[in-house]
Order: C-alpha cells, then sequence, then structure tokens
C-alpha cells in the first residue's frame, strides 16, 4: 500500500467513520426529542418552537391574575405576527374576556373576528369556550356584549356569505 | 545478521507507530461524534432546543431513557435562557408541571412553590392539576 495511503487517508477514514458512529449514538441519546424533531421543515419546526410560549400562555389564562393574563397574550400575539389566525383570535378572545370596558370588548371581538372568520357568527359559543377554560374572575364569565351581540365598526370584517 | 535485526526492530517500530495512529484517529473521530466538538446540526440536523422542548410539551405521553431525558433538561435550560425575564417564572411552572426536568413526572411541591411565587389566586394541588392540564397546546 502506498504510505501516503497508509498514513493519511487511511486514518481519516477510521476518523470519519468513528464520527459517524460517535453522531449515531448521541442522537441514539436523544431519544424521541431528537429523532421526532431532527428532520422537520421550517413550518413544522417552526410550530413547535411555539408551543412553549402557548402552553405557558394556556397555564396563565386558568389561574393568572389579569396582569399576567394580558402580558402573556401580548406576547402571544407579537410572536405570532399574522399568521395562525385562529390561535391569534383565541388570543383576542381572551382579552377580550378581561377587558372591562364595552368598546375595548366590540374592537377586541373585532379584531378576533377579522383573525378568524369562522367565529363572526358564534361569537357567544367561541367565548363561552374561552371562559370555560379560566378558573378564576374576570374572564371566566362572558359578558354582557356576548348575550346582546357585538357592533360592527364600518371596517369590520364580514365573513363569507355574511349579509 | 545485525542489518538484517535493524530492519526488522525499524519495521515493527513502524508497525507500532502505524497502529498507535489509527487508534488515535478511531478515538478523536468518535470522541468528535459523541461531543461538542462537531457543528451542532451535525447531530440535531434541523431540529433546535425549543422545538424539543415544544414536542415534550406537545406529545405527553412520549416514553424515553434516562439520558435522553437528561438531554431534555439542557434543552429545557437554553429554552428558558430565550424567554423574557417576566415569563420565567411561568416558563418553569409549565415545566415543573409537566415534569420536563424529572423524566416526565410532575413535580407538584415545586409547582406550588413556583405558583405561590407568581402569586396567583389558586396554588392548590386540584388547581395545579388543571394547569398541567390546560398547559398542553
Amino acid at each position: 500500500m502506498a504510505p501516503a495511503l497508509r498514513w493519511f487517508v487511511g486514518p481519516l477514514l477510521v476518523a470519519a467513520f468513528a464520527a459517524g458512529v460517535g453522531v449515531f449514538r448521541a442522537r441514539a441519546e436523544r431519544g424521541p426529542f431528537l429523532a421526532r424533531t431532527a428532520s422537520l421543515g421550517e413550518a413544522e419546526r417552526k410550530a413547535l418552537e411555539a408551543v412553549p410560549a402557548r402552553s405557558m400562555a394556556n397555564a396563565v389564562w386558568a389561574f393568572g391574575p389579569v396582569p399576567a393574563v394580558s402580558k402573556a397574550i401580548q406576547a402571544e400575539l407579537v410572536r405570532l405576527g399574522d399568521s395562525e389566525g385562529p390561535v391569534r383570535a383565541r388570543a383576542l378572545l381572551r382579552l377580550c374576556l378581561i377587558d372591562t370596558s364595552f368598546d375595548g370588548q366590540a374592537a377586541l371581538f373585532n379584531a378576533a373576528c377579522a383573525a378568524d372568520t369562522s367565529i363572526c357568527d358564534r361569537m357567544k359559543e367561541a367565548g363561552e369556550r374561552e371562559a370555560r377554560v379560566r378558573f378564576v374572575a374576570p374572564g371566566n364569565r362572558l359578558s354582557l356584549m356576548f348575550a346582546g351581540g357585538h357592533p360592527r365598526g364600518p371596517d369590520a370584517v364580514q365573513p363569507p356569505g355574511h349579509p | 545478521m545485525s542489518d538484517d535485526r535493524d530492519d526488522d526492530r525499524a519495521r515493527t517500530r513502524r508497525r507500532r507507530t502505524l497502529a498507535g495512529v489509527y487508534a488515535a484517529a478511531l478515538v478523536i473521530g468518535y470522541a468528535a461524534g459523541t461531543t461538542e466538538f462537531l457543528p451542532a446540526s451535525v447531530v440535531t440536523g434541523t431540529s433546535t432546543p425549543l422545538a424539543r422542548v415544544g414536542l415534550a410539551l406537545r406529545d405527553p405521553g412520549l416514553t424515553a431513557e434516562p439520558e435522553a431525558w437528561a438531554h431534555l433538561r439542557s434543552d429545557v435550560a437554553a429554552a428558558r435562557s430565550e424567554s423574557k425575564p417576566d415569563e420565567l417564572e411561568a416558563f418553569d411552572l409549565v415545566v415543573a408541571l409537566r415534569g420536563l426536568e424529572s423524566g416526565g413526572h410532575p413535580e407538584w411541591s415545586r409547582a406550588e412553590t413556583l405558583c405561590r411565587g407568581l402569586g396567583w389566586q389558586r396554588c392548590d394541588r386540584p388547581a395545579l392539576e388543571e394547569i398541567e392540564r390546560r398547559s398542553q397546546p
């Protein structure tokens, strides 16, 4: 065998093989947490990366005081940007439920409706769904606005087929 | 005669040196693969610590070996360092309730301490159990 092969290429190949075995072992050690996230597309990875913030927001919504809820929801809204309409709508609905003014509630509901048009005609249902998973006041009961419907602003988004 | 012996000795020395070089290549290559010497993406692909923590929170039924949970602990630390200071306590509460640092088993007493530190209205066991359920996205 040529000396260059024996002294340089051979050891390099052995080192590369050993590194491959090492990487395989390091991956195996991390178990399903790595195995199930190692080859995700960007959108899927971003969706998973948003889970911790959503978990926190849900936990805070269940029992947290109003300032903590507002802060968590606002952070969630900033993180969401304009994507994920239904999640954004849910966050806005929660803000709506803890808002003390009728105008504020109406504006927030309009914004939620714009983010997810499917809730526009099911205002009470959507509100109840969020109130049910909050266990302390305020926000665990629907305000009068939800019983009587919300005033639509001139720029309110109408759902498809809405008169 | 003496020249032959010298040649034999030199050959033996070369063989030993070569075996040493191969052994060193093996050890160095393996160490590079298992430690953080190589770029993280070689081991983790497109995965990130935050994505792994997200997976653990999203799929509570995941079963993993103790080593995997130990690695997840360092992922939690990395995700924690990316959180805003005013979100840290709530993050720690979720981590404790979901047992991300304790092999998937909720740390109730730590969670209660954290919950009281947050000044939430209810931090009793049923409330903590409800928060645990609610923290599943």
